[in-house]
């Protein structure tokens, strides 16, 4: 992506004053996404120098800095484990380096892997403007439209697992999922056209489960046939709760 | 735009256009070992350490370089022959286009990690590719050398 | 001893310190930079370029199309002249025949500028309904050539009227009366992909005039010699005025066989008189390079209930795109490196197609052929073992190549022609089956294991075969050079692509100078300043440089032996590599070569060495897989793959392991992972690495490779070659042990794990 100006600003009130005033200019968070693009905006707002990357532990949530790496978020074992499970097989340490956790969720990438995960763990998203809504909300109604996301929030003490299925390691996933438990059952599955989705439930039985996932359209691509998409969905859901009840 | 950094130790002040990518930049002011091997952030190749982190400077903004410490392997040639010393006892070093950035990923793992297994450290090159080689060469040597270097502390 | 050494590579050490080496290291860093405008339409007629904007840019200093350049007619294959592809290539065409094909070259001076010429250049394109099915290629009304004066330089039934680029036959006994009078007869269909080289360094070219007002072109090329040949005749430039330079190359493969950017660069240098450079993008290296050819081959295979087998019949329909480079010699190679494993056959035919498309061409990519073929034959010999209930060590063994036999296929097959008649004097097949079964533990896990409810694990093998060099065709030649303080350079031409031939030719002639390897310098790979090597392919530098090497090693001893005489004044000297004696005198090599430079009878010793091949002795190896397969999602994962090999004397054991294991992942990756995408009208949709999916280092579990004991008596040393013959088994082994641990036949490549899980579930049905 090519642009006449970037800002570089510590002001978080001055990068969204200059973001919003002019409807084309584009945030650069990891930088990786705008790089593949071809086309040309008159400004860009570096996020880098606001000190959004950082990863704060509390005791009953973890607050996730916007331009934390994909990379501090895997080397972080208070992470919640899907989410640092979600992580680990994008791409390679480098690029790991550069991505960012506000990047990938603002992207609404069908393909992202911590997206599942964080909608599994009902994540809540603080934006500068707007304050905090959730994933959930954020990923049904694409609002905020412009804003500048500040952290995630996650829950500590949630019982969480990811799974996906890539061709090579470092391959995007044909599909993943990721669940958590905390009470409910919260079910995301990911990587498909049109990006995650999430079923909740108090209890499950296989039937059950069987007809929450014939619910889900799964798309079929250059990389993987929808039948295909849901058998490993299937299976990996069950695997996942099985794992996750197992640590109870 | 002007810009200041360090590379390799030493102070650098040079004009970028805004869009201008470290790999670029570094290829520019000669460091030939930076090298460019695909379009699309997935190999590797040239990878480079900015304060202290492997990163790929083909999707590192130059801009973004200001007055951040930049390692390539000109900057490490101690290390590097070390490294390539046990690369090239196993023969794994083959065409070369992927060793500069493959030792830059040596150094920078050994930043983090201490007496890696043979998984971790798979896991941690993963994003370096390498097509001449199968891999099993380059693992042979990269673990004689951590050896080495664990007895060696 | 020098050989049988796994010295390190001498260019190693400095790679790995990150010395520039590479082309774009060396370009002028004022260089114009060259672009390429590519066709957006599988195939179309340009009937109008308008660059009149793009030209108004300060920053372009030369935009030419088609109208602008030679219309002379040539093709890209580097190979010997007169090249047995057709000459259907042209610099920049009035047709554009496969997305990603040349339309117009731009040269300016920032890649932005350029970049933004590109955009401002207006096509107007008359589109044609493009062939894009191999299958039906032939009898499509569109002709990928129409009238446009394609030819070839000798009979390869080239007929582009039904888009055929090239064609061939043969028959050896009556196959149909044969296969007649067989106890069972195995028929069988096997499909192959397109795959990428995906060397990491793309495709680079840089030109520039040189003092001598020269045109100097460097070019990570593996045929030098065959790139300064072709533009210099494209462009009507003597070829004295012309130096072609390969500098280390990252990555070939086959893939810089051919004729890429170089001719851009010269056309922009000889127009501005300013150096150029192109680099390919990496989306250019995949669209607009070349690809292995895709292929369907059909086997027949006739064997009696003891397991003889009698007559073996293969067909093949080959997909060379929308240009012939290659394409009947790959197609070629199918057969003739494949079908002389099982010589004892009373009948054998090979015929193919080779067809025109409008996709991304087609051309060498290592193991040109054999591996399509072995993937067919290898999966349909453990088919016919099966149908007999034998088992598929035993029909090999019964039926394999053996030493001081021969097949009649050497005489027949050839490089476009006929070949050439050979003994196979080393050939350790039998002992390469032994070691693979006990190291892969096959008694133990043959056909397959429950490892769990979802999991099964199956074992597999397959045979291969290659060649070492095209003989009497492929020439190679070698200077060395006496330096004073005892060194020498040795100048050849022979390619080094990275997999370590000028280190080996060093220890080849270390070996016969009787000194450390470290004393040779070697230097490759120029027009001007290396004598002639036809190049890095068909596995010859090994054995057809090697020899040349040697000849001119062995004639500098008898130049410094001649020099140590006239020293000592006496007939009665001798040379041990370090010193010259006589009588109770010595003199070191050192030293002699000194005073030979400044002050004693002051000579430059220098000799050459030239060699052709009499033979192609065939390396050969067998390759066993162990695979486990999840029978709930597909994958399948290859635990470990043995491979043993039979190459003759290893001149450098790493060198040669990892040229073996090299080859595997890659042939691992057109197994089970890589393939090229296209949409409806042929794009292709996953020209990156981002979509393109190699193996990487966690998909190799265990890579087991080893050498036997063997010596070809016509090899320098005993030596064969290594280069290709890791590609051929993967295929077959993999397919082999999935139908084992599966009781499925895979006979599509890539096996992806959806494509497994299709097939599983198939299978469940019925």
């Amino acid at each position: 992506m090519n642009s006449e100006k970037i800002v570089r600003t510590t002001d978080i009130s001055e990068a969204y004053s200059t973001y919003i005033s002019d409807e084309h200019a584009v945030l650069m968070a990891g930088g990786v996404f705008l790089k593949l693009q071809k086309r040309s905006v008159p400004v860009i707002v570096d996020l880098s120098l606001l000190a959004l990357d950082y990863i704060d532990v509390k005791h009953d949530a973890i607050y996730i800095g916007a331009m934390a790496t994909l990379r501090d978020i895997e080397t972080n074992e208070h992470v919640p484990t899907a989410v640092r499970q979600s992580v680990e097989q994008v791409a390679g340490v480098g690029l790991r380096n550069l991505a960012t956790v506000g990047g990938s969720v603002c992207g609404q990438y069908p393909f992202s892997d911590i997206t599942t995960a964080l909608l599994a763990l009902d994540a809540q998203l603080k934006f500068h403007n707007e304050g905090i809504i959730s994933l959930e909300a954020y990923l049904k109604n694409h609002v905020p439209k412009r804003d500048i996301l500040l952290e995630v929030i996650l829950p500590m003490g949630v019982d969480s697992c990811f799974k996906c299925f890539k061709q090579v390691y470092t391959d995007f996933s044909l599909i993943n999922v990721a669940v958590a438990s905390d009470g409910n059952w919260r079910i995301a599955i990911g990587a498909r056209p049109g990006g995650p989705v999430l079923i909740t439930a108090q209890s499950l039985k296989d039937h059950q489960l069987e007809s929450l996932i014939d619910t889900i359209a799964f798309g079929s691509d250059s990389r993987a046939s929808d039948e295909y998409r849901k058998s490993l969905a299937t299976l990996f859901i069950k695997e996942a709760i099985e794992e996750v009840a197992s640590w109870k | 735009m002007e810009i200041t950094m360090s590379i390799n130790g030493t102070s650098y002040k040079t004009s970028i256009d805004s869009n201008e990518l470290l790999v670029d930049t570094l290829r520019r002011l000669g460091f030939k070992s930076v090298k460019r091997g695909c379009d699309t952030t997935s190999c590797g190749i040239c990878s480079v350490l900015v304060d202290g982190k492997l990163v790929p400077s083909c999707s590192f903004y130059s801009l973004r370089a200001e007055g951040k410490e930049i390692l390539t392997v000109e900057g490490i040639q101690e290390e590097a022959r070390e490294i390539g010393h046990y690369l090239t006892a196993e023969g794994a070093e083959q065409c070369g286009f992927c060793s500069p950035g493959l030792v830059m990923a040596v150094y920078a793992m050994q930043l983090e990690l201490t007496a890696p297994s043979l998984e971790e450290v798979k896991h941690y090159l993963a994003g370096n590719m390498c097509r001449c080689s199968g891999f099993e060469g380059q693992h042979r040597g990269i673990m004689k050398y951590l050896e080495v270097a664990t007895n060696a502390n | 001893m020098q050989i049988n050494q796994s010295i390190p590579k001498v260019d190693g050490m400095g790679l790995v310190l990150g010395r520039p080496a590479f082309t774009d290291d060396l370009a002028d860093d004022n260089a114009l930079i060259v672009k390429i405008l590519r066709s957006p339409h599988a195939y179309a007629e340009i009937m109008d370029i308008d660059s009149t904007v793009a030209l108004k840019m300060p920053e372009v200093k030369c935009i030419l199309t088609h109208s602008d350049v030679s219309d002379l007619l040539f093709s890209r294959a580097g190979q010997g002249y007169p090249e047995p592809s057709p000459y259907d290539h042209r610099i920049l065409d009035k047709y554009v025949r496969y997305v990603g094909d040349a339309v117009a070259i731009v040269a300016g001076t920032s890649e932005q500028a350029v970049q933004m010429a590109l955009k401002k250049i207006k096509v107007t394109y008359r589109v044609i309904e493009p062939v894009l099915d191999f299958e039906q290629a032939k009898t499509a009304k569109t002709k990928v050539h129409h009238e446009d004066g394609t030819h070839s330089m000798f009979p390869i039934g080239h007929d582009p009227t039904v888009n055929l680029s090239a064609s061939y036959g043969m028959e050896i006994g009556a196959v149909e009366e044969t296969l007649e009078a067989c106890d069972v007869v195995y028929e069988g269909r096997y499909y192959t992909q397109p795959q990428c080289h995906a060397m990491t360094e793309p495709h680079t070219a840089t030109a520039y005039y040189d003092f001598q007002d020269r045109l100097t072109i460097i070019s990570a090329t593996q045929t030098p010699f065959h790139v300064r040949r072709i533009v210099g005749k494209t462009l009507d430039i003597p070829l004295s005025k012309i130096r072609v330079i390969k500098p280390r190359i990252g990555g070939g493969y086959g893939g810089k066989q051919a004729i890429h950017g170089e001719f851009y660069v010269a056309m922009v240098t000889m127009i501005t008189r300013r150096p150029s450079k192109i680099v390919y993008s990496r989306r250019e290296v995949f669209e607009s390079t070349y690809t292995r050819h895709q292929m369907r081959l059909d086997v027949k295979i006739g064997a009696m209930k003891d397991g003889t087998i009698k007559a073996i019949d293969m067909d093949v329909l080959s997909n060379t795109g929308a240009y012939g480079e290659h394409s009947l010699t790959v197609l070629m190679v199918a057969g003739a490196k494949t079908l002389p494993l099982y010589n004892k056959v009373e009948a054998v035919a090979f015929r193919g197609d080779v067809v025109y498309t409008n996709k991304t061409p087609a051309g060498a990519f290592r193991g040109y052929g054999a591996v399509q073929g072995n993937y067919a034959l290898e999966s349909a010999i453990d088919e016919l073992a099966d149908q007999l209930g034998i088992d598929p060590v035993s029909i090999r063994r019964k039926n394999m190549i053996a030493e001081q036999e021969t097949s009649k296929i050497f005489e027949i097959m050839g490089e476009g022609k006929e070949g050439t008649a050979m003994m196979i004097e080393s050939c350790k097949l039998d002992e390469c089956l032994s070691v693979c079964l006990e190291k892969l533990n096959w008694n133990e896990k043959y056909p397959r294991r429950q490892q769990t409810d979802r999991k099964v694990r199956g074992v597999g093998i397959a045979l291969a075969m290659q060649g070492s060099g095209i003989p009497y065709i492929d020439m190679a030649s070698a200077i060395l050079k006496l330096n004073d303080d005892g060194f020498f350079n040795l100048m050849v031409g022979a390619t080094d692509l990275g997999t370590g031939s000028d280190t080996v030719l060093a220890q080849m002639a270390a070996e016969t100078l009787g000194v450390p390897a470290e004393k040779i310098i070697v230097y490759s790979s120029d027009t001007d300043l290396t004598p002639f090597d036809t190049g890095a392919y068909a596995s010859s530098t090994t054995y057809v440089s090697g020899h040349s090497v040697i000849v001119a090693a062995e004639r500098m001893r008898e130049e410094i032996l001649r020099a140590g005489r006239r020293h000592f004044d006496s007939e009665d000297v001798t040379y041990d590599g370090m010193y010259l004696y006589c009588g109770t005198s010595t003199i070191s090599l050192k030293d002699l070569s000194t005073l030979l430079y400044y002050s004693e009878h002051q000579e430059q010793l220098v000799t050459t060495g030239s060699y052709v091949g009499k033979k192609s002795p065939p390396p050969y190896m067998v390759g066993g897989a162990e695979v486990e397969v999840d029978t709930l999602t597909g994958e399948v994962t290859v635990l470990n793959y043995v491979a043993v090999v039979d190459c003759g004397m290893t001149i450098n054991p790493n060198l040669a392991k990892i040229q073996v294991e090299g080859a595997l992942v890659q042939s691992i990756g057109m197994t089970l992972y890589e393939d090229m995408k296209y949409t409806k009208s042929g794009q292709m949709i996953n020209g990156s690495f981002m979509k393109y999916k190699v193996p990487t280092r966690m998909e190799i579990k265990n890579l087991d490779v080893s050498f036997v004991d063997s010596y070809e008596p016509s090899g320098p040393f005993g030596a064969k070659s290594v280069g290709e013959i890791g590609s051929d088994t993967p295929p077959a082994a993999i397919s082999n042990a999935i139908k084992n641990a599966l009781g499925i036949r895979l006979n599509r490549l890539p096996m992806t794990a959806e494509n497994v899980w299709r097939e599983i579930k198939k299978d469940k049905k019925s």
